[in-house]
């Protein structure tokens, strides 16, 4: 329904470059490739690639498929997206995510892709960067005693003069585990 | 020839009409793909390649319109009458997995099953009398495994199709754990015996810890479902689908008591284990409606999500460090998560689509979700005792006394349920016109409006009070001036208190040119405007302007070129950094600020969030589809991306470009080659102010509280390379070899700048500091070879052997132990790994 005026139609793709009926080249869909990802990863190399990187969508691994997520054939979306918004397309898999929590991080209710890549990364939790300095491009609050400023460095590392959890393995979230939002009377600042 | 090219066409249209009918199910949660990373390539019946060609008309390899190569089809199953007009056919492999060398490694099985064993690895069984279109398959792979799939599907060709699947995920977190907790994967974490909570010596801990052995964390994710498309008349099919999906494990969590208090009190954080067990169901369905012209849908998508352990109860490892003589930390022996919450969203969706005059269409669909939860809530905090909330001795403050008793009952709760909700909708109208054969004109509009619903403030009916317990108390028992009550007349931080409920209205603005430039060409150019109106930040509305042109072209008989540019620019109302003040306590009456008459700045007033702040990006993206020979394809696609925030502090630009090669060459249809090359750059500038402390309201950069000498900048450098090839022969008609090879690495390096000492953390020396952190290094080797021998035509043999080499360097896990100074995490790390992975098949085809 949404085929006219879509991303793929406006590249001028025709059905047949994704499937082909006279020939048993996939096993369902009457791809052009055997999976249906593997159709889409033909045009989409840079795709290909990040499915590879150290955190990523099971992919290659064959437990997900690019339709899981879009709609080739047309959506309210430019990224061809298989629901209302980003987050939408997220949650209905990462359910636990949806909430709505007591206490929202706005971020997180404007878009997942804030924070992560869609596809994979070279960071854990296909994060587009490490924490804190994920963080730390929103929060510089200083708030009394607060911390979110502050410059953390090698010397932070472990080996280092001064380790410190804010760099250190899930950096911020060691803390503020409820990143996503939080269901805690006390979960303002996401702790709890 | 004639009744060829007829049975052709006929074939096509019954294939068309079955692909069709699975149209439906793309898009979320479609059926999973049956398939495992040892049957990553659907589920092909072992076999040889059918090179006979890609069609009745011709035997050399066929392209796609853009150009790519079409592959060699196997040989399609052939059923075998069996009587009464019905045929069947199937197939059953019986597989064995050996692995050897660090295959424990969490990598490595992180989503797959990697364990030694024997076991169903594919099975596929097909039944159907083509006189009257009925058809029936099951398919498997890996049965039995962790990351095993299925499918049994029944089709009544034009009339119903019927299908159930199951899919099974395993997601491995870490293969070498060591925690002081018993009961993983419970909603109750003790420490081991002989600790005590809330009075353990860091000595104490690291003795405890040696004895502790490696454990392993993965969540399983299963899930399985039934569907049901149902051709009700000619133009009208209804659909319904129902999964249901469960998870179960444990996973890495976090866990957070008291920060830094200088040289020798270290952070008190410990590395919990959130336990896993959790079902989703999810509900779809709807009418469709696809008449000569006019097309509509109707669509309900409900998702009900359970939760069945809703807290996490965890003991306090530590003895906190007593700050004054009002601190009382040893009151402080547990933590509690609030885990994530029952919830259930529905979605409904109508559209409909009309055509209009000069070859026009008219499309649009209006969409309403409501998400909801009511999970019952906990008490603001699980410990008791009191703590002292005076701030200094002889700071003449009021005197107050918290009693953890009245905020661990749950009558201290602002009311017993979350009762949160959040309705979002969704209007979208697209107009499409082609006044001229070869001009098409375009216009979109698109409303998205999210209204949150939950209203929440942190207060204790129980004593009429404002305020919460942070950390469950330990903050406020280890330093005084740390709590989160508020108390008209006593000193206090400024803190927030109530929720911010964060909505959002989006109108976006589509106008479209399409230009067909001669027979093979076609040009366009589009316009978007995307308005954004935000609640409770601080810039309340956002204007996004983009342009974009597109350019196709199959011109030349040899290429097809894409290419594209977008240029990007927002900007919005002013900043307002204080938009937040009436959800912090200095809004209320009785607020005395810790810092006198000076509330300090919410933050640097020149930092901008990305989604907020102006922006200037600038799009390129060119690919390129040569056809450099009849049996040889070359694609070249190259992009970049420069975004400018226009600020100085945050986010302040990212920058990314990339290239790709692939080459696939089809030597003979019973040889093909492939082999591509990828490469990316991306790059992150951030920057911010380490503040001076709170010695004025200023929040600007330059003033007191963000002096420039404490100005500091984070450049993080990645680039990525990756390689690949690969070759499919069949030296014997009976025998199929593969094989590829991937290689992908990537170098990270993040530059540290500082105006001065001032800017660091922990009063760190710029020398100890230094001015990079150590480079982010990741190497992955895999290589994959496969052998099928078909021995008879009923029995083949496959050979599988994969070998994969893969290190990690990665500077916030390099030399992670289980106890860190005043942390205790899992300790574990995505460690360097080398193994090799053998699998044995033999398939009967029945």
């Amino acid at each position: 329904m949404h085929w006219l005026g879509s991303t793929h139609e406006r590249h001028d793709l025709a059905c047949g470059d994704c499937h082909n009926p006279m020939a048993r080249l996939s096993s369902t869909g009457l791809a052009t490739r055997p999976t249906t990802s593997e159709t889409c990863l033909t045009c989409h190399p840079q795709q290909r690639t990040e499915f590879r990187k150290r955190s990523h969508m099971p992919l290659h691994e064959g437990k997900i498929a690019c339709s899981d997520c879009h709609n080739p054939h047309g959506s309210y979306t430019q990224a061809l997206l298989d629901g209302d918004s980003v987050n939408h397309v997220c949650t209905s898999c990462h359910a636990e995510k949806r909430g709505p929590f007591l206490w929202e991080h706005a971020p997180v209710v404007e878009s997942c892709l804030n924070c992560h890549r869609p596809h994979g990364s070279n960071h854990r939790a296909l994060l587009v960067s490490s924490p804190p300095y994920l963080c730390q491009q929103c929060h510089s609050q200083l708030l009394g005693f607060g911390h979110p400023n502050d410059l953390l460095t090698a010397g932070n590392l472990i080996g280092g003069a001064r380790p410190d959890e804010r760099i250190l393995n899930r950096g911020c979230v060691n803390c503020h585990v409820q990143i996503h939002g939080s269901n805690h009377p006390s979960g303002i600042r996401f702790h709890r | 020839m004639a009744r060829t090219i007829l049975r052709a066409f006929a074939s096509t249209a019954r294939a068309l009409a079955l692909a069709s009918a699975g149209l439906g199910a793309a898009g979320v949660h479609a059926e999973p793909p049956i398939a495992n990373a040892f049957e990553r390539s659907g589920l092909f019946p072992a076999g040889v390649r059918d090179w006979r060609g890609m069609s009745h008309l011709r035997e050399i390899p066929r392209r796609t319109p853009t150009g790519f190569l079409h592959g060699v089809p196997r040989h399609p199953p052939r059923p075998e009458p069996i009587g009464s007009g019905w045929s069947q056919t199937g197939s059953l492999e019986v597989g064995a997995f050996f692995d050897g060398g660090d295959e424990r490694e969490t990598r490595f099985g992180r989503y797959a099953e990697r364990d030694d064993g024997v076991f169903v690895s594919r099975l596929t069984a097909l039944l159907e009398q083509p006189e009257r279109g009925i058809h029936g398959e099951v398919a498997g792979v890996g049965l039995g495994r962790d990351d095993g799939s299925a499918r049994a599907a029944f089709e009544w060709a034009g009339r119903l199709r019927a299908r159930a699947f199951f899919d099974r995920v395993p997601v491995a977190y870490a293969h070498d754990a060591r925690t002081l907790f018993e009961g993983v994967g419970t909603a109750r974490l003790s420490l081991a015996a002989g600790l005590t909570p809330g009075a353990n010596s860091d000595a104490q801990l690291a003795a405890a810890l040696a004895g502790t052995g490696e454990r392993r964390l993965s969540v399983q994710r299963d899930r399985g479902g039934i569907a049901l498309d149902l051709r009700v008349t000619e133009r009208v099919k209804a659909f319904a689908r129902f999964e249901q999906e469960e998870r179960q494990g444990a996973r890495p969590f976090g866990g957070g008591l008291v920060y830094e208090l200088g040289p020798g009190v270290p952070a008190r954080v410990v590395e919990t284990v959130e336990p896993i067990d959790a079902s989703t169901r999810r509900v779809r369905a709807g009418l469709q409606y696809a008449g000569s012209s006019w097309w509509a849908n109707l669509d309900y998508r409900g998702s009900f999500f359970r939760n069945r352990i809703d807290t996490l109860t965890w003991d306090n490892p530590f003895a906190l460090p007593a700050t004054s003589p009002f601190a009382t930390p040893d009151l402080v022996e547990r933590g509690r998560f609030a885990l994530a919450p029952d919830n259930r969203e529905h979605a409904v969706r109508a559209e409909g689509s009309a055509p209009l005059p000069w070859r026009g269409r008219l499309t649009a669909a209006l969409s309403w979700t409501s998400s909801q939860q009511d999970q019952d809530l906990i008490p603001p905090t699980i410990n008791s005792g009191s703590i002292d909330t005076q701030l200094f001795p002889g700071g003449a403050p009021l005197p107050a006394t918290i009693d953890l008793d009245d905020w661990s009952r749950p009558a201290s709760r602002r009311r017993d349920s979350a009762d949160a909700r959040v309705d979002t909708w969704l209007a979208h109208v697209a107009l499409q016109l082609s006044p001229w054969r070869r001009l098409r004109l375009g216009a979109r509009v698109r409303y998205f409006d999210r209204n949150n619903r939950t209203r929440y403030r942190a207060f204790n009916p129980l004593t009429g009070q404002i305020g919460y317990i942070a950390e469950d108390a330990a903050p406020g028992a280890t330093i005084p001036f740390e709590s989160r009550v508020f108390i008209p007349g006593q000193l206090t931080e400024d803190w927030r208190f109530r929720a911010t409920p964060l909505d959002l209205q989006r109108l976006e603005g589509e106008v479209s040119a399409d230009l067909r430039l001669g027979r093979r060409s076609r040009l366009a150019v589009v316009y978007r405007r995307d308005e954004v109106d935000r609640d409770e930040r601080e810039r309340e509305e956002t204007d996004e302007d983009r342009l974009r042109i597109r350019l196709t072209s199959r011109s030349a008989s040899w290429a097809t070129l894409r290419a594209s540019y977008e240029f990007g620019r927002r900007r919005g109302d002013s900043f307002e950094t204080d938009v937040l003040r009436r959800f912090f306590v200095s809004s209320l009456p009785g607020f005395n600020s810790i810092f006198g008459p000076v509330i300090p700045p919410r933050g640097l007033a020149q930092l901008r969030r990305p989604s907020l702040a102006d922006l200037d990006e600038h799009r390129f993206e060119v690919r390129v589809t040569l056809l450099a020979r009849e049996d040889m394809d070359l694609s070249v696609a190259s992009r970049y991306r420069d975004q400018d925030y226009g600020s100085r502090y945050g986010l302040t630009a990212e920058r990314a470009s990339g290239a790709t090669v692939d080459w696939s060459w089809h030597l003979s249809p019973r040889h093909q080659a492939y082999a591509s090359l990828g490469w990316e750059r991306a790059r992150r500038d951030v920057a911010g102010i380490n503040d001076a402390g709170p010695v004025s309201d200023d929040p600007n950069a330059g003033g007191a509280v963000f002096p420039l000498d404490r100005r500091w900048s984070v450049d993080a450098k990645e680039t990525t390379w990756s390689v690949g090839a690969g070759m499919v022969a069949h030296p014997h008609e009976r025998l199929e070899l593969r094989s590829d090879y991937h290689f992908d690495t990537t170098n990270g390096r993040t530059a540290i700048g500082f105006a001065s000492e001032a800017a660091l953390a922990s009063g760190l020396s710029a020398a100890q500091a230094g001015r990079a952190l150590p480079d982010l290094r990741l190497r992955d080797h895999v290589v994959e070879t496969e052998a099928r021998w078909l021995v008879s035509e009923s029995v083949t043999l496959r050979l599988y052997h994969r070998y994969q080499r893969s290190s990690v360097r990665d500077w916030a896990q390099r030399r992670l132990e289980p106890q860190v100074d005043g942390a205790l995490f899992l300790g574990h790390q995505d460690g360097d790994f080398e193994v090799s992975f053998y699998g044995v098949g033999v398939e009967l085809r029945f």
